[in-house]
């Protein structure tokens, strides 16, 4: 069900009409039978995965919780020693359960997400393999991510496990956020999935905005830049200039953005709707200075999580402190410390290329991204003395217009291999972007011949600067705030814009392909 | 809340009133042109309905079955109007009429039973809006099209502003007399056009998904006790060939149903794909329509009880006009020969 359909407004109208005629205790009920409504509907014949998701990590929290009162028993009277004796052994068991969940869960989504790609790898090698793979199930990078978490939470101790399937389901399964996030943390949302909520006409005009912001976006920018992308840059032949390329990639991380925060809005504004403050995934990352900013801007709760369950146990794991210390003896106590913190870095950027996709290329993407921010990392000493030499204030407006656009213009390039038909093309679109630029390419027509029509540039140009404006206007704090405050009439007309801005200038209907959004694959 | 509820009604119904603003501005000037508005006009006057795609109201000429037999006729066929949509066209011309004999060209059988876009818009776009009118779309519907459109065409139209063209088209309300389009031009068929198709005695596949249509089409006129004859005008049609004829006719034998094959019979109709059509064979020129129509007409009346209504002032006062228009347009196309 798409988030930009009729269906899915027909669908939502009805989930909150009844939400708020239902008693509170009641609510959280409605809204699991809503979250599994929109699931079936979804991927009706894959909601087994779903099922098996839910049920494995909640015995898994409940397991864990067991251990704990079991050892917290166990302990009881026992000397110091006795008594951490004790708990290693309970440690261990904990560790045991918690490695098996998740081994079923991330084991269940690694061979449906790659055994594809590494059955078709045996058969490029020779081997007498056929090509094999599965159907993805509806969200389950999302939801097995936001299990995951739930589970390691509890081993670390951090909240109780919870007792009621059905109340994790609920949690596991939040229709809103299912098809691409945020990638919520039970702390932070459970509480107020359980909670009564009563209608509130700030937060349903609120929420209201946001969805129908999130659906200019998506329908307005996104889609309408989509042919354009695909028959450039996911084209299986290289027949065109640099130049032609270089701006197919600037129009790709438009499109990308408002197609991402643009499904994220419909996210947020449906949960707000519902009372439900869910955890915001951009922060105006365009305007960001560095790739490291960058990526704790864009898509926020994919980094918070491989931050706090990958990294950081990455970088504190014994082999880490083991390199560490051999880092120290050969390079000196400095990179002793840092290159344990350069290996974690590229280990996530590994696994968060893979978590995009199946493929070499999006392996390549994510070591180069990890790479640039290892870099940078290790030459930020040399760009400061440089910056003195030449009498730069890093405080400049000039210096951080710079650091923005060239963080846009790499970041763009790094794209290339997150789009591209193969590895190879990648390549082959960065060797012409840098040998065959020809920018008079760009003026002879080229790009209209590409699916997106002058006027299609036009509207959706228009859109990416009324984004570009948002994001400059959110520095001074909540946009919807601000227009809050200038009146209700105002609220009211900026709703009737967006929405009749997306029903006259929006790519959908015959003609058009129902786009799903990017995310939803990965 | 008891203020907000008000306003957001308001807001709604100012949307909705934009909603409606917006489709009319934006509406296409063809999307109320299908030959069943006009036909809702005349239905109760109208004896014999021809159902069919371009063959028909190219090659069919029911001013001419008037003039000529007083035969009170009227085409409903579109470009690109697959059976589908002639299903629920018959159903709903047997709602609102009891002709006394339907015509079916089974010319469109094998082609893919999804209808065109444009011409089962047009369908929908002025059919009457009853459970038939859902059954309708929701058969005929195709990928990216909401029922909600039809009653906002905004959001089937909605990017005509990207056409930069506003201009509106004139109604076909005269340029097409009972549905019949008129063509001057000839363009002969060449040597190397395989037509009339030879007969092996073969027949072929021909997809149940295709067929399914046709039988359903003939399963509801003999439930209906409504006269049907089927028919294939002449005319190289895209998808037809002698084998698909033969698997055409054994399906149609199997229910009991003759077929008119009439590229079999070109010379007993009076056909010459050297004079009769406008682009070498496709489809008859409007001579070849008037050839055809005139032998039509003898062969329904001598098959057919459908009464003769010249004289009668009802019909008179329908015709007249129809057969002005017909005759102006005629020397138009004599003058200026024009194709599709």
């Amino acid at each position: 069900m798409l988030f930009t359909s009729f269906r899915f407004a027909a669908f939502f109208a009805l989930v909150l009409t009844v939400y708020y005629l239902l008693p509170g205790r009641r609510q959280w009920q409605w809204l699991l039978a809503a979250n599994f409504a929109f699931y079936f509907i979804g991927s009706l014949r894959l909601a087994g995965w779903l099922f098996m998701s839910i049920l494995t990590v909640w015995a898994g929290g409940l397991a864990l919780a067991a251990l704990d009162k079991k050892a917290a028993e166990q302990t009881k009277g026992l000397d110091r020693q006795a008594k951490k004796a004790m708990r290693a052994g309970f440690t261990r068991r904990k560790k045991g359960v918690l490695a098996l969940v998740l081994l079923i869960n991330f084991g269940a989504l690694a061979v449906m997400k790659y055994a594809g790609w590494v059955f078709s790898l045996l058969q490029k090698l020779g081997a007498g393999v056929g090509i094999w793979s599965l159907a993805m199930p509806l969200g389950v990078s999302f939801y097995t991510f936001q299990a995951a978490g739930y589970l390691i939470d509890v081993y670390r101790g951090k909240y109780p496990a919870q007792n009621n399937p059905a109340r994790f389901a609920l949690f596991a399964s939040f229709f809103p956020q299912m098809i691409q996030g945020p990638i919520s943390r039970y702390d932070q949302l459970a509480n107020q999935l359980f909670a009564t909520h009563r209608p509130d006409p700030q937060q349903l005009l609120f929420g209201f905005q946001r969805i129908l912001w999130g659906v200019f976006k998506k329908l307005v920018v996104a889609d309408r830049l989509a042919p354009l992308v695909q028959n450039l840059l996911a084209s299986p032949t290289i027949d065109q200039a640099g130049s032609v390329y270089l701006a197919g990639l600037v129009l790709y991380a438009f499109q990308l953005y408002a197609d991402f925060s643009g499904g994220i809005d419909v996210t947020i504004g449906c949960a707000q709707m519902l009372g439900i403050r869910v955890t915001e995934n951009f922060h105006r990352p365009f305007f960001s200075k560095s790739v490291d900013e960058y990526w704790r801007r864009w898509h926020i709760t994919l980094g918070s999580w491989f931050r706090d369950y990958l990294f950081y146990p990455l970088a504190l794991s014994a082999p880490m402190a083991r390199l560490g210390r051999l880092c120290k003896g050969v390079f000196g106590p400095a990179y002793g410390k840092k290159i344990p913190i350069y290996a974690a870095t590229m280990g996530v950027w590994a696994v968060t290329g893979l978590w995009h996709g199946s493929s070499a290329r999006y392996l390549l993407w994510g070591l180069c991204n990890g790479g640039v921010i290892v870099l940078s990392m290790l030459l930020e000493p040399w760009y400061q003395k440089a910056r003195q030499r030449l009498g730069i204030r890093s405080e400049s407006t000039v210096w951080r217009l710079f650091q923005v656009v060239r963080t846009f213009g790499l970041l763009c390039l790094l794209r290339v291999f997150d789009n591209a038909y193969t590895t190879g093309n990648a390549f082959a679109i960065l060797g012409r972007i840098f040998t065959r630029f020809e920018p008079a390419a760009l003026l002879d027509g080229t790009l209209l011949q590409l699916g997106v029509t002058a006027q299609g540039f036009f509207t959706a140009g228009l859109g990416v600067c009324v984004m570009l404006c948002v994001s400059l206007a959110q520095r001074h704090g909540s946009v919807r705030g601000q227009i809050a405050r200038r009146g209700p009439a105002l609220q009211g007309a900026v709703c009737l814009l967006l929405a009749l801005a997306s029903l006259l200038f929006g790519a959908y209907g015959v003609g058009y392909n129902a786009a799903q959004f990017i995310y939803f694959s990965f | 809340m008891k203020r907000f509820l008000p306003r957001v009604i308001g807001w709604c119904l100012l949307f909705l009133m934009c909603a409606a603003l917006l489709s009319q501005l934006t509406l296409h000037p063809e999307e109320g042109n299908s030959p069943l508005r006009e036909y809702y006009a005349v239905a109760d006057k109208t004896d014999v309905v021809f159902l069919g795609a371009s063959q028909v109201f190219c090659g069919v000429s029911p001013t001419e079955l008037y003039e000529e037999y007083g035969i009170s006729s009227f085409d409903m066929a579109n470009g690109n109007q697959y059976m589908s949509m002639d299903y629920f066209l018959i159903r709903e011309i047997l709602r609102v009429s009891s002709p006394s004999l339907i015509v079916l060209d089974v010319s469109t059988v094998n082609r893919a039973p999804e209808s065109s876009d444009w011409s089962h818009r047009q369908y929908l776009a002025t059919m009457k809006f009853s459970p038939l009118w859902w059954e309708a779309y929701q058969a005929t519907r195709v990928e990216g099209e909401t029922a909600l459109s039809y009653l906002f065409p905004v959001l089937r139209y909605h990017d005509r502003w990207n056409e930069m063209s506003w201009h509106s088209t004139p109604s076909w309300q005269g340029s097409r007399p009972a549905g019949q389009m008129l063509y001057g031009r000839i363009v002969p068929q060449a040597e190397t056009t395989e037509y009339p198709f030879v007969d092996d005695g073969q027949t072929t596949t021909v997809e149940e998904s295709h067929l399914k249509w046709l039988k359903k089409i003939i399963e509801l006129c003999q439930a209906e006790e409504q006269p049907l004859l089927l028919v294939k005008v002449p005319g190289k049609a895209e998808g037809w060939s002698a084998q698909v004829a033969n698997t055409v006719l054994q399906v149609c034998e199997s229910y009991g149903e003759p077929l008119l094959d009439l590229d079999r019979r070109l010379e007993e109709v009076g056909v010459d794909m050297q004079l009769h059509t406008l682009d070498g064979s496709a489809h008859l020129n409007m001579y070849g329509a008037q050839a055809l129509s005139r032998w039509l007409g003898g062969y329904l009346r001598q098959n057919y009880e459908i009464p003769d209504r010249r004289g009668q002032q009802e019909y008179e006062q329908l015709w007249q006009p129809i057969l002005k228009s017909y005759h102006a347009l005629w020397d138009q196309q004599e003058a200026q020969p024009q194709g599709m």
